[in-house]
């Protein structure tokens, strides 16, 4: 047994020639909050279309709780409690703002014709959006909202889930400095219940006070793993990310 | 390092624009002026109608009230087109690039309304001074480049027309640290050569930096005004609009 709660191995994606991911390894340790940076163009979504079955890996392997994930598929991986959000928000734009955190909850939505959903759901999904300032909105279209309406909606829909490992796309993009902080607390919380996060994100001053360790890619594999303080000093990631 | 002032002259003015979608309204009136070579920040909450008051210039939204002034012209009844005709351009916050076509071939039409080949030539070559990835890949379909690298030909392709008024939505979303750095820096550099920015940022403390003149937008109105160094300043505004996040000591390399 190992304390890894992901686990990729030699992770290849190639488009037309040129490797996005190339010979990729890294492990996710369940109970961290792990970034996963590095410059644009350096495989990170890549990387998380593939463990997540968006996206066919090349070659490589993929492990999630101990178990050899041949052919990773979204709906059974969310369901073994792998949750993800993407850089551009996918909600449910026909579905109201809070259908769009029940059908998370796990309510399949056909359930949302013909069930009313319970007290207890429709309470959290109301406390949630509360938090995000969506309360005024939750009856609106999901279609309707601003962009970064749409990234906290995501972000809550994910949080409604009951995931083992969360795997974050850019939360903060496109989202106000106070609703930042609003996500920065829900992921210390989720932390202390037990969920690993994998996170993707530009946002140092975020990283550094919330991840450790720190995965940092460039060209498709790792170039330093560390805590956030190594990682920082470290001279090839300041020339390849930081910058001087 | 405050943004020395250029001399006063409205190149654009909003008065008392309302709009929205549908039934409702998202702007309830919004006041917004921005100075020739001036960069106008406008910041505040997720769904206060900051991408509205882009589109309401960019003529991608029709205003219901009020007027929108261009170089003393009145283009409320313009439509998107012809604003572009006048030097307006629109960079949306959402992907907008076509996935199948190349880098280069995207950037191309950001000239679509030209027909001198000479002059498009000339433009497509300062536009890849300053934006490396242009040249890098140029070939490469769009769609193949990642979220931040496509940000970056998508402001390349703004500039194809050599417009006196740039409306920027979230232009550092997606951006790794260094090529943040260098798209503010870019922004600075046109404002310079006399354009007009106007740039909605949540990356509020860098778009207040290289920001003259910023708006707070809440709820579909001004809330505040002042240069960007007033707000950066303002307790009341850090509390309200910046987060924990902006406060405290920076870590050296977030700049």
């Amino acid at each position: 047994m190992s304390d890894a709660v992901l686990a990729i191995d030699g992770l290849t994606k190639q488009f037309g020639g040129v490797s996005a991911v190339d010979h990729c390894s890294f492990e996710v340790r369940a109970g961290t909050i792990t970034a996963l940076i590095g410059p644009n163009g350096s495989g990170k979504t890549t990387a998380f279309n593939m463990i997540t079955g968006y996206l066919k890996a090349d070659s490589g392997t993929i492990r999630f709780r101990d178990e050899t994930i041949a052919r990773p598929r979204p709906a059974d991986l969310y369901r073994r409690g792998l949750s993800r959000t993407f850089q551009q928000a996918r909600i449910f734009p026909e579905l109201s703002v809070e259908e769009n955190i029940v059908v998370a909850a796990g309510y399949s939505w056909t359930q949302l014709f013909g069930r009313r959903m319970s007290d207890s759901d429709r309470d959290r999904a109301d406390t949630l959006l509360h938090e995000f300032r969506l309360k005024p909105l939750a009856r609106l279209r999901a279609g309707e909202l601003s962009y970064g309406q749409r990234k906290l909606l995501e972000f809550a829909a994910v949080l409604a889930s009951e995931p083992t490992l969360v795997l974050l796309d850019e939360p903060t993009a496109g989202v106000n400095p106070v609703m930042i902080d609003t996500m920065e607390q829900h992921i210390r919380q989720r932390h202390a219940d037990g969920v690993t996060f994998l996170i993707v994100e530009h946002d140092m001053q975020l990283v550094m006070r919330l991840c450790d360790p720190v995965i940092v890619l460039d060209r498709g594999a790792p170039i330093a793993f560390g805590s956030p303080e190594d990682v920082q000093s470290d001279p090839r990631v300041l020339e390849a990310y930081l910058g001087a | 390092m405050a943004p020395e002032i250029p001399p006063q002259e409205a190149l654009l003015e909003l008065r008392q624009v309302t709009a929205g979608y549908g039934a409702g309204l998202i702007l309830k009136g919004v006041d917004l002026t921005a100075n020739r070579g001036e960069i106008v920040c406008l910041i505040g909450p997720n769904g206060a109608g900051k991408s509205t008051v882009l589109k309401t210039i960019s003529g991608l939204l029709r205003h219901r009230d009020g007027s929108v002034v261009f170089a003393g012209e009145d283009i409320g009844t313009l439509s998107s087109r012809q604003r572009l005709d006048r030097g307006i351009v629109h960079v949306p916050q959402d992907r907008s690039l076509f996935p199948a076509m190349s880098v280069g071939e995207n950037v191309l039409m950001g000239a679509f309304i030209l027909r001198d080949q000479a002059l498009i030539r000339r433009r497509m070559a300062l536009v890849a001074e300053m934006f490396p990835i242009v040249t890098a890949r140029r070939a490469a379909p769009a769609g193949s480049l990642s979220g931040g690298e496509q940000k970056q030909v998508e402001l390349a392709r703004s500039l194809m027309l050599d417009p006196a008024l740039i409306l920027l939505d979230e232009p550092s979303i997606g951006l790794d640290p260094k090529s943040r750095t260098s798209v503010f820096a870019s922004i600075s550099a046109l404002a310079q050569d006399g354009r007009t920015i106007v740039l909605v940022e949540q990356n509020a403390r860098s778009g207040l930096s290289v920001a003259h003149s910023a708006a707070v937008l809440e709820a579909g109105r001004v809330a505040l005004t002042g240069t960007g160094q007033s707000l950066l300043d303002d307790p009341e505004v850090a509390r309200l609009y910046l987060g924990a996040s902006a406060k405290g000591p920076v870590p050296n390399i977030a700049r």
